[in-house]
């Protein structure tokens, strides 16, 4: 099953559980999003459960907020992670503070669909992969799934979930295919990390579309006799920090890596993590990988130059085996 | 440039060395590989090699005298370079060359926390031990650096107090042993019945009597943490590896178990399978030595029935078994015939007293009898 059909069938099984789950976008009902993301679902549960909006990301997430504290599980399309930013009042000062500012009394169970990430020259501005931002805001959830499976279980933990939470689902990932378990029960649940592959050598800490990236760069090192391990963390908050001592308590010696800007990245948090709570436990500074702090490049050159790729993951990893870090 | 000749790091607690004897002298010619300089410590005799072809342009400090490892005790010069200086009498370094350890300079040595940590617990002076990473950095793997296999080094009558015949491999326990000899030692002694446990062999046959013993012992160090004091802290060691007594052709060795409070006997069994065929062919590395919590000697595949060995500092006290054999038992006034194990604890009364040894002997042949709650 494909990554965009895992995310459909996880709507559909959760709208037919929950009358009160609902989908709001711009251009999601009649187009049916424009990775598909949506197809068929009007059909199945009408153009009230399934609504086209206009062109104004403030009132969208400011009627999913609004939709959420009356008792709805609203799920709110971004088109673009990047348009987010159109949005922040409502995502920031109302869905993030409103459940402790009333102290309890409400709570915003809003899910925001956000495809961000780079692919095809989108240029810098739908390209972004802003998920530091909102790990940074406490209030809110966010996961990142890295593959099929990931994206039809987050995204039935986001649904269920009573804290708005904010799903980034990178735009490369929609047709890519992975084996879902065929159960409506499955969530993956949030806040919990999956250990991809184990290796003794070295552990790559990362998530979303650079788990698979991770993936291949593991099994280069593999060819070099060197073992990986492989964190999907699936959740950047609340981060899995048993998975994480876990890792570092097996290998000692850590990358972290991530499509997003590497200054002041998820990575960072990470890593400054472990730096506190693992010092004893590391053989060699934490390596960090991300995107270099620049617009994304709308040359495809250029914009295939920045961020980290398999053999980048497995160059970091190779040098920190081999003491060169 | 001529080519260093250092003290060699030849296990994990060898913080020095002292020259036993030059085989070659300043001026001699040497090849790459060819013996150098025997040097012993406590454990062991071994000849180093020459580390490059050429003259033996200095030799510092003579037979008996002691440098840290890692310390330059001399030099070869290659083809071509001068010698001379080498040619007058070698100057004596050794007594006034700063100690890498005592520099004093405020030098740090750079070593990763890890590796820190681990020499911490393993009681490696971290001044010995060279760096292998970035600027000299000591990582993990240069604590738990490979030890060389054991060579026989030529005997020599002139290394310090030993007996003048002493077979090389015998050096380091005669040291050891010496030690030992000065420490108040205590015993406490019982006889376990181990029906139970020789059944459970005889049905799993995927273990033996020395896996049960450090299945039980690691387990039981766990609460019993008197019997883990490490002598060089006064405090409990924080892991629970246990030291297997193995007879090889090198003479004794004490071969570790890794975290066996955490391993199933089936694990600890192959892990000691593992063990002895590294030890007996003397390819051992630093990991699979040294650092224990607490020993155990085993003799009962020698047929006999009761050992009570010395602990091995500094570790403060080891569990001798025996063959299990059938003795006569009196159960509920019957005379029967029943599975008998003779244990016996050796402890050091300075850290250790006897209620704490009794007791846990006693939950040791609790476990005897009773073997199913370790598994």
């Amino acid at each position: 099953m494909s990554f965009s059909d895992a995310t459909l069938e996880a709507m559909r099984e959760e709208m037919r559980r929950d009358p009160t789950v609902f989908l709001m976008g711009e251009d999601i009902a009649k187009q049916g999003g424009i990775f598909g993301q949506f197809k068929g679902l009007p059909q199945e549960f009408g153009f009230d459960r399934v609504r086209d909006t206009p062109i104004s990301e403030a009132a969208l997430v400011g009627a999913g907020v609004g939709a959420a504290l009356t008792g709805c599980r609203p799920v709110v399309d971004m088109h673009f992670a990047d348009f987010i930013t159109c949005a922040m009042d409502e995502v920031v000062n109302q869905a993030a503070k409103l459940r402790y500012m009333f102290g309890e009394q409400c709570s915003v169970p809003m899910t925001l669909r956000a495809p961000d990430g780079i692919t095809k020259s989108a240029g810098s501005q739908h390209s972004q992969a802003l998920e530091s931002w909102f790990v940074h805001t406490p209030g809110l959830e966010v996961v990142v799934p890295a593959d099929a499976e990931d994206a039809k279980g987050l995204l039935k933990a986001a649904i269920r979930s009573d804290n708005p939470t904010l799903y980034f689902e990178h735009k490369a990932l929609f047709p890519q295919k992975g084996a879902v378990p065929d159960d409506e029960d499955f969530v993956v649940p949030i806040g919990k990390a999956k250990t991809m592959r184990d290796g003794r050598d070295v552990a790559i800490v990362t998530y979303g579309i650079t788990v698979g990236r991770a993936m291949e760069a593991a099994g280069a090192l593999e060819a070099d006799g060197i073992g990986a391990t492989v964190i999907n963390l699936r959740t950047v908050w609340p981060l899995d920090f048993d998975a994480i001592v876990d890792a570092v308590a097996r290998t000692h010696r850590v990358v972290v890596a991530h499509e997003a800007v590497r200054v002041g990245g998820v990575g960072a948090e990470i890593a400054a993590w472990i730096g506190e709570h693992c010092f004893d436990e590391l053989d060699a500074p934490v390596v960090r990988l991300g995107a270099a702090h620049v617009p994304v490049p709308f040359a495809p050159v250029l914009q295939e130059a920045i961020y980290p790729k398999a053999p980048m993951i497995a160059d970091a990893a190779r040098r920190l085996v081999r003491k060169e870090l | 440039m001529p080519v260093e000749v250092v003290m060699p790091k030849l296990g994990l607690t060898m913080a020095s060395g002292t020259i036993a004897r030059w085989i070659k002298r300043p001026g001699e010619a040497v090849r790459e590989g060819e013996p150098l300089v025997e040097v012993s410590t406590d454990k062991i005799a071994y000849e180093v090699e020459s580390p490059a072809t050429g003259t033996v342009a200095r030799a510092a400090g003579g037979e008996g005298d002691e440098f840290a490892c890692g310390e330059v005790i001399g030099l070869i010069a290659l083809a071509g370079e001068s010698d001379a200086p080498a040619l007058v009498e070698a100057p004596r370094i050794a007594a006034e060359a700063p100690r890498i350890a005592a520099a004093g300079n405020g030098a740090r040595v750079i070593a990763s926390p890890a590796a820190r940590r681990l020499a911490r617990e393993r009681g490696v002076a971290l001044s010995a031990v060279r760096g292998s990473g970035p600027r000299g950095r000591i990582t993990l793997s240069d604590v738990t650096a490979p030890i060389p296999v054991l060579r026989q080094a030529q005997d020599d009558t002139r290394t310090g107090a030993l007996p003048p015949h002493l077979p090389a491999s015998r050096r380091a326990i005669f040291r050891k042993m010496t030690e030992v000899a000065l420490l108040p030692l205590a015993q406490v002694e019982t006889a376990a019945r181990v029906d139970a446990v020789k059944a459970l062999i005889e049905r799993r046959r995927d273990f033996g009597w020395t896996a049960f013993a450090v299945c039980a012992v690691a387990r039981l160090l766990r609460e019993h943490v008197e019997l883990r004091t490490n002598a060089a802290t006064g405090a409990a060691f924080g892991h629970i590896d246990i030291g297997v007594a193995a007879d090889t052709p090198h003479g004794l060795i004490v071969p570790v178990v890794r975290n066996a409070e955490a391993r199933s006997l089936a694990e600890i069994q192959r892990e000691i399978v593992r063990l002895a065929a590294l030890a007996r062919d003397g390819t051992l590395s630093g990991d699979d030595v040294g650092g224990a919590c607490f020993s155990i000697s085993n003799v009962g595949p020698q047929g006999v029935e009761r050992v009570a060995p010395l602990p091995d500092p500094p570790q403060t006290a080891i569990l001798g078994i025996g063959a299990a054999t059938q003795r006569p038992a009196i159960v509920d006034g019957a005379l029967v015939p029943a599975w008998m194990l003779t244990c016996v604890v050796t402890f050091d009364h300075r850290f250790i007293d006897g209620a704490p040894a009794a007791r846990f002997l006693a939950a040791f042949a609790a476990a005897c009898a009773d073997p199913g709650v370790l598994l």
